[in-house]
């Protein structure tokens, strides 16, 4: 529903053009989770529909159970995760030294990355914005990450990710570089407004 | 004992902590992860 646009001075902001402004923003809210600290891996059902094409999830507040970890991530539908070697990725960013990241990169793995990286079990270092493309549609899922981390200096990392395979997926895992629990790790997932 | 999976459903906003299955789990080794990582970003 397009979003009127013709106010004029004077006029008056009915509750029917209120309501359309608050279920028509940019990004729609559609759900949101915390790690509970008992698992390792945290996943998200449902969460993509027919109802958007893209989304924009954010990641924040992350803390590993064991220090140094990356987060990474894995498409899923009916409840199992797409576990083949189809997952694509390339990063590559600096430190707040202004030293580079090593470039963060693979071709055909079991997932891909956030981004996001914790050097030690720090509570809340780092976040992650990851802008996924068509993840429901029956096509190649695509997306821009978008990630802070800490490695005994804040750094950025940006870059692609790129699920190979044209399977319509409802949801998402997130699971680690390493063994041990997701301590701390909060998750929104919104839906980008189809017109 | 395999590490537990947390699961958040969307449409109804329950959540579940279980233990993984034998597949989850077996998926999980394959995907090659240790206790030590690597392709980590490195202390500048």
């Amino acid at each position: 529903m397009a979003v009127k646009s013709n106010f004029a001075s004077g006029n008056v902001l009915t509750a029917s053009d209120v309501n359309t402004y608050l279920t028509n923003g940019g990004l729609v809210y559609i759900t949101e989770t915390s790690a509970s600290g008992s698992a390792t891996t945290l996943s998200i059902n449902n969460c993509f529909s027919a109802s958007y094409n893209n989304y924009r999830i954010l990641i924040d507040y992350f803390q590993p159970a064991t220090a140094a970890r990356t987060v990474f991530m894995r498409l899923r539908s009916g409840g199992t995760d797409a576990t083949g070697a189809d997952y694509y990725f390339a990063l590559a960013g600096y430190f707040t030294t202004a030293a580079a990241v090593s470039d963060f990169n693979s071709a055909g793995t079991t997932s891909m990355t956030t981004g996001l990286y914790n050097s030690g079990n720090t509570l809340g270092l780092g976040a992650a914005s990851i802008d996924l493309y068509a993840p429901f549609k029956t096509e190649r899922t695509y997306g821009l990450v978008h990630s802070a981390g800490y490695d005994s200096n804040f750094f950025y990392r940006t870059g692609i990710i790129e699920h190979n395979l044209t399977n319509s997926y409802d949801g998402f895992t997130l699971l680690l570089s390493g063994t041990g629990n997701i301590t701390n790790l909060r998750v929104k997932v919104y839906g980008y407004r189809q017109a | 004992m395999k590490p537990n999976v947390e699961i958040h459903d969307a449409l109804t906003g329950e959540t579940v902590v279980r233990e993984m299955t034998d597949d989850e789990y077996a998926e999980l080794l394959a995907t090659g992860r240790t206790a030590e990582p690597v392709d980590e970003p490195t202390e500048p």
